[in-house]
């Protein structure tokens, strides 16, 4: 069946879920969080969409002035039904996430991490646990070979391991694997599936690499139509196996592969209910979100106003259909794809999950 | 004016969740905060739905939980925090699908409603309350954000006139 062959059945649900989508824009409730702590970091990824270095030119954000931010929240957000996520560059660079997390944990608010590993031996993750964190994700990207030459760092598979193995040994900690899927790891999701299990993750989620930062140039890095079909397909058929609950990213209208490659619709809730402070105090949506999508600044800005009265861009998506959205079909249920791929200043699309699949049936 | 506004868009993504829940897309609607996971206690209400008239069990009936919170300022509003529905032999659960709510103490507003017209008869929607208070956890290690909380109500309804 073609992807764009929507059962009856599910098309039905997609235009009611377009209008939940509508609703969801007007009532615009921040429940979400990203905190680019910092923009160190201490990996080389060929991908990385952050503008992170060892040695990152915008100094970390002191804790007292995103906790100021926060506080202006007070009121507006349930703090127990907000998620706060640490991002980075590497969040375990900083010294201070105890601090952070204990205050986090005093206001209320659940927080998580998105880390690489190197830095998660069994002390540190004690001492977060104590300090409240609640949910973390790990990257791995492939077999030793193939996440090795991702990330840049020959260490690095064995190190991202050796943390996922701690984790389930945590009773209250949630968390997920992420892998981003790409050219070099493709052939190797079914091992890396099973590896998964063994080690008790429960959790996957597999992301493809979207054209900004160090991926525009890498064509390693771009699934072919066929790979990024046969991902989908994969990703299918391990969700029915139910071993491993397996979800694709947050990214893309897939036609008939909807309901069946996540758990969710696809929905891109960036500054619908998803806010990020980044490095420099910037307000956004989603921390791959900068240039013309910023909103605001903790520094000059009062987070609660902009959350309440700017955003606008992100709640009425009417200026996306342009260009190959214009006469799509299925705009209504897309709505211009992740405003990550967007251009982030022309507002151009720059990728069409749909297309990238329909070119395999055209063939 | 804004908060009626507020309300109607939220019942409306009620209501657009319950019928794609009943297209089979349980989980369309997710939301974002689960994406890395947040710890969260289960609280369940099992029971039974039967004819007060005679004692036959009712299938079909759709079950509503919603928390109810009471505000500092006294204020009492209520979020629809899960659904179900009864089976052939009239036996329903819900569980609050939301997502790390302190405190541990909570009051549902439970409603059972019948929505398929003549099929299993017909019966007047009914309205009560679960409390849990100082709830016990089942599998659980005394953390508020662990285990599972589980109270029975067994409900009879009456046939509309």
């Amino acid at each position: 069946m073609s992807v764009s062959q929507i059962p009856f059945r599910k098309r039905i649900a997609l235009h009611l879920f377009s209008k939940y989508k509508r609703n969801e824009s007007k009532i615009h409730k921040l429940n979400y969080i990203f905190w680019e702590c910092t923009l160190r970091c201490n990996l080389n990824c060929q991908h990385c969409g952050s503008d992170c270095s060892k040695d990152a030119a915008v100094k970390d954000m002191p804790l007292a002035d995103f906790l100021n931010a926060l506080d202006q929240l007070k009121g507006m957000v349930d703090p127990n039904k907000t998620m706060i996520v640490l991002t980075g560059g590497e969040v375990l660079l900083r010294h201070d996430l105890e601090e952070v997390g204990t205050n986090l944990y005093e206001r209320g608010f659940p927080w998580g991490i998105v880390t690489n590993g190197m830095l998660l031996n069994q002390k540190k993750l004690r001492a977060l646990v104590d300090s409240g964190l609640r949910a973390v994700t790990i990257s791995l990207d492939g077999l030793e070979k193939s996440h090795n030459w991702l990330r840049g760092n020959k260490k690095s598979y064995q190190r991202a391991v050796e943390a996922i193995q701690l984790l389930p040994a945590i009773p209250d900690l949630k968390y997920d694997i992420v892998t981003c899927a790409n050219r070099m790891n493709i052939g190797e999701l079914n091992q890396l599936r099973d590896l998964l299990i063994s080690y008790k993750v429960s959790n996957w989620r597999i992301f493809t690499i979207f054209p900004i930062g160090r991926a525009v140039n890498n064509e390693m890095l771009q699934l072919t139509p066929n790979e990024f079909k046969g991902l989908f397909d994969f990703i299918k058929q391990t969700r029915l196996e139910g071993k491993i609950k397996l979800n694709y990213g947050c990214e893309g209208f897939l036609g008939s592969y909807e309901g069946d490659v996540r758990d969710n619709f696809f929905f891109c809730r960036a500054g619908i209910n998803v806010a990020s402070i980044l490095a420099d105090g910037s307000i956004s949506a989603c921390p791959s979100l900068r240039d013309n999508f910023i909103q605001g600044n903790i520094y000059k800005d009062n987070l609660a106003d902009v959350w309440n009265n700017r955003f606008g861009l992100y709640r009425d998506r009417s200026w996306t259909k342009t260009g190959e959205c214009a006469a799509c079909e299925f705009y209504k249920f897309c709505e211009g794809n992740g405003m990550h791929l967007r251009n982030e200043k022309t507002g151009d699309l720059l990728f069409c999950h749909l297309h990238r699949i329909r070119k395999v049936e055209e063939q | 004016m804004a908060s009626i506004k507020f309300k109607f868009l939220k019942s409306t993504d009620y209501l657009i969740v319950l019928l794609i829940s009943i297209l089979g897309f349980s989980s369309a609607c997710k939301k974002v905060a689960a994406e890395y996971g947040t710890p969260h206690a289960d609280y369940i209400v099992i029971g039974k739905i039967e004819s007060v008239v005679s004692n036959d069990p009712i299938p079909d009936i759709i079950v509503e939980m919603r928390n109810v919170i009471i505000t500092e300022g006294g204020q009492s509003f209520n979020s629809l925090t899960g659904t179900g529905f009864s089976n052939s032999i009239g036996n329903y659960f819900v569980n609050d699908m939301g997502l790390g709510v302190i405190p541990k103490d909570r009051t549902y507003q439970i409603k059972f409603i019948d929505t398929d017209g003549a099929l299993n008869g017909e019966y007047e929607t009914l309205d009560t309350t679960v409390v849990f208070k100082d709830p016990v956890f089942t599998n659980g290690d005394g953390h508020w954000y662990k285990g599972i909380a589980e109270k029975e109500l067994n409900i009879k309804l009456k046939p509309k006139k």
